[in-house]
């Protein structure tokens, strides 16, 4: 073994570097981005606009300060996507501070506390968005949609609107569920817009497809029977409007998708996409609905490296245990 | 040969897409070969796994196509060297080949008169029995060709020793690039089916399967051709085609037995012990062939000119042309800045002084690739790399132990596996070097080279026990084989007449 100076093996390197993995997550947001400005207006763009800079500042300005890395090889484009899904889970009468609330939470405490992009080990999108939920309960709740002049009045921005209750779904047909015409968070609610994201994703490769789909099939599954319980009455109807309507479709493509959060293999990216689901229909009735999406997230995002360790310790057993023994 | 199952290992690069694997099909682009006559050879006397030969000529000597120059001592486990072209031998000097080893090297200053040794023409009157049919092949100098470097003799010899039941034949060339062992099997591929079936019957297999990966159709209706032609002459030879998947390393030994046996081999395991099968290149089974049938020793091999800076080249070279000369012949390398890359560029290495490094018996591809820098950044944990990985390690985990001096954890992660294909550090987004790293702890394990790792012919051989030390090289050294023995490789009728260095001054 000879060692020197020169450049070793390999001498090709893919496409697929980080910048790029980045890129397509935001190139497939860009359907969801569109379809929320032209239904909300104004406020939509400057709410995703003011959450994507202040995400790069802040994130910039971490760095500067613990003096991690001068300047970069790249511009990180990893924050851009996170604010953006943070602008994305928001409704669109949110105002600036609570927005500005999440990204801080997102960027310093989830992210560049545990070593910048890459390094976080829960989602600083999903984390952001649950804090604010959690905080602010009734600041997130401004859906109006549907009101004249709504497309161009900025004061939901700066002033707090009447809570509203939640919408209720039921009535919707199933076109508008597809084509998200009815009041709900920014980015989630277009269920085509999502889906080409997702294709897009899946077709650049930038997408581990174990746990989105697992979780989506047990909530499917899963879902009447939470039903029976409740309603006492089995039908399926219910599980698809659940899962248009409730952003379920857009956290699993775009948060349960993210390759370095999730579990990496199969059998423990399975596991966890089924654990999500089954804490999401559980927690249910008695949590609001973003807390029941994201904070099943966040556990398994603890549980992601863990999961990893035993799924290969498992598929490893008999060449690790003679290993051991020979030392 | 139709559809049946196709073998392959799970993980690993789909060269197919991800790689931009050389679309080039090897009828249009490729079947015209060149062959290159150099100005000068060198000839190092250690190509192969073992130790050096011994120079058996002094500077000053004339030199004929096909002689033998370098001879192993007597009881040691080499294989003798012969020139590809004539002339004189103007320096015998030490030189360090790209891969560390320091070796002594005959230079041969070509006269371009390509005389040649009376003894190179075909066989007449071939009959051998199976050990002259290893000494043949061990006279010859034959060593793996895909990248090991094992004597082929001794490997014969050991197979014959183990039971073996399956001959295979590794035609799958998955490597980024490289192609010169699927145009060894479009050129002649009568030659390497007669090769493989004489070995077989040399090792007394009773199967000869032929490994091709499935998206070479040309290649696998060669092959098939070449069998129906020659089934009768070899009726005690069950033949078979295995198609494989387009994947990366699919090459490697214990890939191969996972793919095709269900097995998974440890550290020592041989493909001889744990699944009764010997694994030998295409390529060296044409040399083989050569040598047996029309006593050509091994001077000169196939090499592909490529990579992402270069056209497609097969070339023909005789062993020991300095790289430049390749280069030279190949004419469309645009750029100086390119890299030049000894082996392919995956687990190949960079080549500064073209004019002095040599294509060996074991170099199948010469790459040049652009030189591009990866943005490199943290790790992002993303998983990219053990979803990749042939051996089924999570080499960002290995990393990051290995960083933090944790070497007793990471080998009890199985980082000992590593076989260095570099498909981990190709495909990280964060540009970490992550093969390297890895590689070089497991090579503090086991004696392993840097290049060494990836090979597409051949078991990782640890030849303990001695051959038996009848020697090579020297004059008329066939006649002391025992004639006496089981009729076995009997491919051809007719028998042995002429040894290679019948005229060889020593």
């Amino acid at each position: 073994m000879i060692r020197d100076s020169r450049q070793l093996a390999p001498f090709i390197h893919t496409e697929k570097s980080a910048p790029y993995i980045y890129l397509t997550f935001l190139a497939a947001l860009v359907p969801c981005v569109v379809y929320g400005i032209f239904y909300y207006g104004i406020r939509a763009a400057i709410l995703i606009l003011f959450c994507m800079a202040s995400f790069v500042l802040i994130d910039n300005l971490c760095v500067r300060v613990t003096g991690r890395r001068s300047g970069g090889d790249y511009f990180d484009l990893s924050s851009l996507v996170e604010g953006l899904l943070i602008a994305l889970m928001l409704p669109p009468d949110t105002t600036l501070v609570i927005a500005l609330t999440a990204v801080l939470f997102a960027s310093i405490v989830t992210k560049q506390i545990f070593g910048g992009a890459g390094s976080n080990i829960i989602n600083p999108a999903c984390a952001g968005r649950l804090f604010i939920e959690l905080v602010w309960p009734s600041g997130l709740q401004g859906f109006s949609y549907g009101e004249t002049n709504s497309k161009f009045s900025l004061i939901s921005l700066v002033v707090q609107q009447q809570p509203e209750v939640s919408p209720s779904y039921e009535h919707l047909s199933i076109a508008e569920l597809l084509s998200g015409n009815y009041p709900g968070l920014i980015g989630t609610t277009c269920f085509i817009c999502i889906l080409v994201g997702a294709i897009f994703l899946t077709l650049k490769g930038t997408i581990r497809l174990y746990s989105p789909i697992s979780y989506l099939v047990t909530i499917s599954v899963l879902y009447p029977v939470t039903m029976l319980i409740e309603t006492r009455s089995f039908s399926f109807d219910g599980s698809l409007i659940y899962l248009l309507s409730s952003g379920a479709f857009f956290v699993a493509v775009f948060i349960m998708g993210d390759l370095t959060t999730m579990p990496s293999r199969f059998a423990s990216g399975v596991f966890a996409g089924v654990v999500c689901g089954i804490l999401t229909l559980v927690t249910k009735p008695f949590v609001s609905p973003m807390v029941s999406l994201l904070a099943p997230v966040l556990a398994v995002n603890f549980l992601s490296f863990v999961l990893d360790f035993f799924s290969k310790t498992l598929s490893r057993r008999k060449i690790r245990s003679r290993e051991v023994d020979v030392s | 040969m139709a559809d049946r199952r196709r073998y392959s290992f799970y993980r690993g690069l789909f060269t197919g897409d991800v790689l931009n694997f050389s679309k080039r099909s090897p009828f249009v682009k490729e079947i015209m070969f060149e062959r290159i006559y150099p100005s000068k050879i060198i000839l190092p006397m250690k190509m192969h796994y073992g130790v050096p030969a011994v120079p058996a000529v002094k500077v000053g000597d004339y030199v004929r196509v096909g002689q033998c120059v370098g001879v192993p001592e007597k009881g040691s486990f080499s294989v003798p060297v012969h020139s590809g072209v004539s002339g004189k031998v103007t320096d015998i000097s030490d030189i360090r080949l790209p891969n560390g080893i320091l070796t002594p090297a005959v230079t041969i200053k070509n006269d371009m008169k390509r005389t040649r040794l009376d003894s190179i023409r075909p066989r007449s009157g071939f009959k051998l029995s199976a050990s002259e049919a290893i000494g043949v092949i061990r006279d010859a100098g034959i060593c793996g060709m895909g990248g090991e470097g094992i004597p082929t003799a001794a490997k014969l010899r050991r197979a014959r020793t183990e039971v073996v039941k399956d001959f295979l034949v590794n035609c799958l060339q998955s490597e980024p690039y490289s192609t010169s062992d699927l145009v060894a099997i479009t050129e002649y591929p009568d030659y390497v089916v007669l090769g493989a079936s004489a070995c077989a019957r040399a090792v007394g297999a009773s199967r000869c399967v032929f490994l091709i990966s499935d998206s070479r159709k040309e290649q696998r209706r060669a092959l098939a051709n070449s069998i129906a032609r020659i089934k009768d002459d070899f009726r005690d030879l069950e033949f078979d085609i295995k198609l494989f998947r387009e994947r990366f390393p699919q090459g490697y030994y214990r890939l191969v037995a996972r793919a095709l046996y269900g097995k998974n081999l440890a550290l020592g395991e041989t493909l001889e012990t744990a699944c009764s099968a010997v694994l030998f290149n295409c390529s060296t089974m044409l040399a083989c062939w050569e040598a047996l049938s029309d006593n050509i020793p091994m001077m000169s091999r196939i090499v592909s000119v490529t990579g992402d800076a270069s056209g497609g080249h097969n070339i023909l070279v005789p062993v020991g042309t300095p790289v430049s000369e390749v280069l030279t012949n190949s004419q469309d390398i645009k750029n100086s800045s390119d890299r030049i890359v000894w082996g392919n560029c995956l687990t190949g290495i960079e080549i500064t002084d073209p004019e002095n490094t040599p294509i060996v018996k074991t170099t199948s591809v010469i790459s040049v690739v652009r030189r591009a820098e990866v943005p490199r950044t943290p790790c992002i944990h993303c998983g990219l790399c053990s979803e990749c990985c042939p051996m089924n390690l999570s080499p960002n985990t290995i990393f990051e132990m290995l960083n933090q001096g944790l070497s007793q954890k990471a080998a009890e992660e199985g980082a000992r596996e590593c076989i260095a294909c570099g498909s981990c550090s190709y495909v990280c987004p964060a540009g970490i070097n992550l093969t390297t790293a890895i590689a070089s702890f497991a090579g503090e394990g086991r004696i392993i080279e840097t290049n060494s790792l990836l090979d597409n012919s051949s078991a990782e051989d640890r030849p303990s026990e001695d051959i038996t030390p009848s020697y090579v090289g020297e004059a008329s050294l066939l006649e002391d084989y025992a004639k006496d023995e089981e009729d076995k490789s009997k491919s051809s009728p007719d028998a042995i007449t002429l040894p290679f260095e019948k005229d060889k001054e020593v």
